[in-house]
């Protein structure tokens, strides 16, 4: 202890309970104990409140940037991923049937990948969907559609060469006509492959965008645990203040170092949630926006090349050489949005922080106060003659002592 | 306990509260009372489902999860393999219900619907096809008829025809021939305009509206007999009445200057937009060989200059007539079709949707829906409930029909349904092969049966 222990205020009043009725119009006086008490239990219960308050909105944004990182951000990208390969896988079949290379290869390795990429990212998908729900029932459909939609390529495959063989005997080009029924299967604005992807891709992004500017994800919200930390400093500082009057203390440790954490603990809390605030206003700002950007002038570009080729026979020599999509453009703009996520998500020591600094500052909090209220502890309650003052010694006060 | 406890045990328990919300989260109640229905219902069709339903849920309390593709078939196959069916779908043909009914996959429905009550509002016909026999041969009802078609209809557009009048009062004829027909047809295409619309795509199951015209074209040339045969797998392919059918339909299909855009376009048109040439300005064809459902579509199409936004308005911008018989022997006959709805979950609230689904007032609301194009084989949903005298025509005509054909390739085994659909698509690209098809698709019937 800073300050010599021991010395009562020599006008100390009796333990609760002693002090005589007050005088009429005169404003009661309150025990040194009780007072003690009060402030002990202020200070505490603003303490406790700036615990809740920190642990609920570290919890609370925690959670949004782990929802947008672990379940939105990757279930927006499974669906767009699945939708712009299904789209090149698409156009990769229109080029090998109308380049004439399907006569050997079929629809040809790209057309495979892309089957594949989209399997898998549908897949992914699938495993973030909750059992039973609308998404889950949507992929279900989504996923018979892509297999009447490769047989439906298939069976474009065999009658291609069946056209081949028939010669001038065919007036129709079966094979290409079945290709055309399978980008109506993909296609169609209505129940269509790609559209029912569309359906689940747009509400993610909403999501993802809804979830990027939650209100956890609010500048200010740490005002609202400035609320009971300032409290607390307050209780602290006026505790300090009456140990100073009444016990003739120039400074309390354990109250120093209660102000200490509590100080820190605001300090930390608003840094880290400052920084992630920032990770999520880049993601939904510039890293969201970009990789949308990206995957829709890619689909956007593989659809009109699909198109064209579609429409118009001619075309197909001259165009067969597209690149289709550019996927290193796409993984850096999800890697940039998944390195803001993962920021926003790591909150560092925070979680164990917030529970330690806290208890901490009521461990100080009790270890300022307990002395001053053992010195009372002895004194029962009601008798209010004796007033212990601690290994110092003791003074004895007359019955209906205690006023100042 | 000293105050100063006291004053700790409430916050550490408040804390406790707090870690654990904050780290558990609070969970919502899953939603009970759903169920899922997979149908081929999509536009307007959906919508009109919907609507049907929509009372059902305000009344049951129960949620209707609907999902519409043209490829319900396929990704009901998908479905049934990762044995997660929906609780209802829409079968694609009768064969199919026979075929899950005998594999169990389907559940017996008896239960959940009134059996006495449905004899008084369902003709027999109607109610031979929900049933079919379970494993051990016991015929039960797996099904029901959510909507029906009537498929002998020849559409055309009134007011294309304000300057025909008299092939006008030869085609609304009630005596109209086969021969009157095709001469008619010969006109118009002698005239420049090809007389008919075709569109065959339909995504998985394109190629139907061919073998709608083949089913159409050998009821009404050979006759309820042989069509009966024929679905029965035991009139070959290659048979003279079979061939004569095929040949029929090939002289239009397949000629030159009767059909708009010719081959390649009947191939690669959608069916729905098949009709849309009837209503541009001059038409592109005047006729359109389409079940009654296509009004719904009619509804969209564009009347006038391409782009418009003004629609073909029923009864004003189309109407029908009956497909006629080509012979004596086809007369007096309809070709039909449904969409039958089966149950692959037992779950009290399937049932009691299924159930709900063939009330009247359940029919009624899709019914009056004036872009619905549905039709409802209860006979106790009243005429009057039709929004437009076409639609209380075509319900006049299929409630009323006497002897009437089930679509032939719905009612076929499914493999051999499927082959018929292909086989139309590769004899409209060579014509000439026609012999080849009909005997592959005798293989694939001695295969099927």
């Amino acid at each position: 202890m800073i300050a010599a222990r021991g010395k009562a205020h020599s006008g100390g009043t009796a333990p609760g309970g002693s002090a005589p009725a007050a005088a009429p119009g005169r404003r009661r006086q309150l025990s040194t104990p009780t007072r003690l008490r009060r402030l002990l239990a202020a200070v505490l219960t603003a303490t406790v409140l700036s615990w809740i308050a920190a642990t609920i909105l570290q919890q609370g944004l925690q959670a949004v940037a782990r929802s947008a990182h672990t379940a939105l951000s990757p279930a927006y990208q499974d669906a767009v991923q699945a939708r712009a390969a299904l789209s090149d896988a698409d156009l990769a079949a229109w080029q090998a049937f109308r380049s004439g290379a399907s006569q050997l290869t079929g629809p040809g390795l790209q057309y495979q990948n892309d089957i594949t990429n989209a399997g898998e990212a549908l897949e992914r998908l699938a495993a973030l969907q909750a059992p039973g729900s609308a998404g889950s029932s949507l992929l279900q459909t989504i996923s018979g559609q892509l297999v009447s939609y490769q047989s439906q390529v298939e069976q474009a495959d065999a009658e291609y060469r069946r056209d081949i063989a028939l010669g001038a005997a065919s007036q129709g080009d079966l094979g290409l006509v079945y290709l055309t029924y399978a980008s109506s299967t993909l296609r169609a604005p209505q129940g269509g492959l790609l559209a029912g992807i569309d359906e689940l891709a747009g509400p993610s992004q909403q999501a993802l965008s809804g979830q990027l500017a939650s209100p956890w994800a609010n500048r200010a919200l740490p005002l609202v645990f400035a609320v009971p930390a300032l409290l607390a400093l307050a209780g602290l500082a006026a505790a300090s203040m009456f140990l100073r009057r009444r016990f003739k203390r120039a400074i309390s440790l354990p109250l120093l170092l209660a102000a200490a954490a509590t100080c820190g603990l605001a300090g930390w809390l608003v840094i880290a949630t400052w920084h992630a605030d920032s990770a999520l206003a880049a993601a939904s700002g510039t890293a969201l926006p970009d990789l949308a950007g990206q995957w829709q002038s890619q689909t956007k570009a593989v659809d009109a090349e699909a198109a064209t080729l579609q429409a118009n026979p001619a075309s197909g020599g001259s165009v067969a050489s597209s690149g289709g999509l550019n996927p290193s453009a796409t993984q850096r703009a999800s890697g940039a949005l998944d390195a803001d996520l993962a920021s926003a998500e790591n909150a560092g020591g925070l979680p164990a922080g917030i529970p330690l600094l806290a208890a901490a500052t009521v461990i100080f909090c009790y270890a300022g106060f307990r002395p001053r209220l053992n010195e009372y502890r002895a004194i029962p309650e009601g008798a209010g003659v004796r007033l212990r003052m601690g290994r110092a010694g003791g003074v004895i006060l007359p019955t209906g002592g205690g006023q100042r | 306990m000293t105050s100063t406890k006291r004053i700790f045990a409430p916050a550490l328990l408040a804390l406790m509260l707090v870690a654990a919300c904050a780290v558990g989260g609070c969970g919502s109640p899953a939603a009970v009372g759903t169920v899922t229905v997979l149908g081929t219902w999509t536009g307007a069709e959906q919508s009109g489902f919907l609507a049907m339903v929509s009372g059902f849920e305000r009344k049951s309390g129960i949620r209707v999860d609907y999902t519409g593709t043209r490829d319900a078939n396929a990704v009901l196959t998908s479905d049934l393999k990762d044995g997660n069916p929906p609780d209802l779908a829409v079968l694609a043909t009768p064969g199919e219900l026979d075929q899950d009914a005998a594999d169990s996959t389907l559940v017996p429905i008896d239960a959940a619907l009134k059996s006495a009550g449905l004899a008084g509002e369902y003709g027999p016909g109607w109610l031979k096809l929900m049933k079919a026999p379970d494993p051990h041969g016991h015929l039960h009802y797996f099904a029901i008829i959510v909507k029906a078609a009537l498929k002998s209809v020849i559409w055309y557009d009134p007011q294309q025809w304000k300057d025909r009048p008299g092939d006008l009062k030869l085609l609304t004829s009630p005596h109209l021939t086969w021969g009157q027909l095709t001469g008619l047809t010969a006109r118009l295409a002698a005239g420049g305009t090809s007389p008919w619309c075709m569109g065959f795509e339909d995504s998985s199951s394109s190629g139907w509206p061919g073998t709608d015209w083949i089913e159409d074209i050998l009821l009404h040339q050979s006759g309820p007999k042989y069509y009966d045969q024929w679905v029965a797998g035991t009139l070959p392919w290659t048979s003279e009445q079979v061939v004569r059918a095929w040949q029929a339909f090939g002289a239009i299909a397949n000629t030159p200057g009767q059909v708009d855009g010719g081959t390649r376009a009947e191939l690669l048109t959608n069916y729905g937009t098949a009709g849309q040439p009837m209503f541009a300005s001059p038409p592109g064809c005047y006729l359109d060989h389409e079940g009654s459902f296509i009004t719904s579509f009619y509804n969209l199409d564009a009347l006038g200059s391409p782009g418009s936004t003004t629609h073909p308005q029923t009864g004003t911008d189309f109407s029908f007539v009956p497909f006629p018989a080509l012979t004596a022997a086809g007369q007096g006959t309809e070709e039909v079709a449904g969409d039958l709805l089966g149950m692959f979950h037992d779950t009290p609230a399937a049932r009691e949707l299924i159930a709900y689904l063939t009330t009247p007032q359940a029919q009624e609301a899709w019914i009056s829906r004036p872009d619905s194009g549905a039709i409802s084989v209860n006979q106790q949903v009243p005429l009057s409930d039709y929004p437009d005298h076409v639609s209380r025509d075509l319900a006049e005509d299929l409630t009323g029909a006497t002897d009437v054909r089930f679509d032939a390739s719905d009612s076929m085994p499914q493999m051999m349904g499927n082959a018929f659909l292909g086989a139309v698509l590769e004899y409209l690209d060579a014509p000439s092969q026609l012999n080849i098809i009909l005997r592959g698709l005798d293989q694939v019937r001695k295969a099927a049966y």
